[in-house]
């Protein structure tokens, strides 16, 4: 007999999707109304200047900040309907997330930091330091594993930032700026190794200002006062 | 582009929670606990099951009075009185515990029966089954004993 596929349109799909915020002058509509489709394996821009609401898109699709309104299915479970538990187990399973300001412990050494992930799935020791130094070896760092974040450069720092997103193996990478605060030649390096992953088979999701590094991904979305603009 | 869902079913099922990855903590203190309760269970219900089934029972002790051995014909008559369980003739070949249902016959019954067969049979002691028993395992572990 012969096996039935199920299959699924999107990885990901963001159906009018709203977010406004209380703040002391009043009501602030961070996204007015989004809707949005991204695949399985692709490599994408979200593209706009400070304000426009991509960030907060971005943290939207991490599962970190729940909409006012609206549905985010990613492969199929609807994130915000699930449980706060089952919410933290979906990160932990779905999403490597790279912050702009890195967001390393500085106390901890590079492997440690990589590391950090791994120790709340319930992997085995033995098998999380393996792990780390497989990703750290993808992203060149592995002879740098015993130093502390302050000993790196600021690529290097981005690096390990990677490394501690991709090592539990997430289907989807989101990226806030992740060359916001890197010299041009650091950030063609950084770049590289994003397309690297996503021609390896990982969905990258990269929120820029910057138009140059929009093209290494294969589509950009611009966003502008809180709406997808049409493409 | 449509995707196969067979693709990340696992991670699916992990945050639904079809698919736990090692046991929750439920699991674990039912598992404590049943270690527990099976521990007691060992210790507590071979000594309930005893001393449901012996506290009626009562040992009578006696002796003839010069000594001499029991005869196995009363022996026999004995044994198939109402309410004796068991006859006991210690190592010395003297003393005759018997083992009775305290509801159903008694010492005095006893003692008739030997008047008749015309034993001169003293009582010793008359005390419970299971504080007998208590008694002789106490008396072996510490290597005395009669």
């Amino acid at each position: 007999m012969e096996k039935k596929t199920r299959t699924a349109e999107h990885l990901i799909e963001v159906r009018a999707v709203g977010k406004e915020y209380q703040l002391a002058g009043g009501r602030v509509s961070a996204i007015r109304e989004m809707d949005l489709r991204i695949d399985d394996g692709e490599f994408v821009s979200i593209m706009g200047q400070s304000g426009s609401g991509k960030s907060t898109l971005l943290s939207i699709l991490g599962g970190l900040n729940r909409p006012s309104r609206g549905r985010v299915l990613v492969d199929s479970l609807d994130i915000y309907a699930l449980s706060s538990e089952q919410r933290a187990d979906f990160r932990s399973e779905y999403i490597g997330i790279i912050f702009q300001s890195f967001q390393l412990i500085p106390y901890l050494t590079v492997l440690e930091n990589v590391k950090l992930p791994t120790a709340i799935t319930g992997i085995p020791g033995r098998e999380q330091e393996r792990m780390a130094r497989s990703v750290l070896d993808k992203v060149g760092l592995a002879a740098k594993a015993g130093r502390l974040p302050d000993q790196l450069s600021g690529g290097e720092q981005e690096r390990v930032a990677i490394a501690r997103a991709i090592v539990n193996r997430p289907p989807i990478l989101l990226a806030d700026e992740p060359t916001g605060n890197l010299d041009s030649e650091t950030a063609t390096e950084v770049m590289r190794i994003l397309r690297q992953l996503n021609e390896e088979g990982l969905t990258v999701i990269m929120v820029t200002h910057n138009s140059e590094t929009c093209r290494y991904s294969g589509r950009t979305i611009t966003v502008r006062d809180g709406v997808c603009l049409p493409q | 582009m449509a995707y196969d869902l067979e693709k990340y079913r696992e991670k699916r099922e992990r945050v639904l929670g079809v698919k736990k990855r090692g046991p929750g903590f439920g699991l674990i203190a039912l598992g404590v606990s049943l270690a527990i309760l099976a521990g007691l269970s060992v210790v507590v219900i071979p000594k309930s099951i005893a001393f449901f089934a012996n506290r009626h029972l009562e040992d009578a002790i006696f002796k003839r009075h010069g000594g001499e051995a029991w005869p196995e014909p009363v022996l026999a008559e004995l044994r198939g009185q109402a309410g004796v369980r068991r006859l006991e003739i210690d190592g010395s070949g003297a003393r005759l515990v018997i083992t009775f249902d305290q509801a159903a016959t008694g010492v005095a019954k006893f003692s008739a029966f030997f008047s008749q067969k015309k034993l001169d049979a003293v009582l010793l002691n008359q005390v419970g089954h299971s504080q007998r028993l208590h008694t002789l395992k106490k008396e072996a572990a510490e290597g005395g004993g009669q």
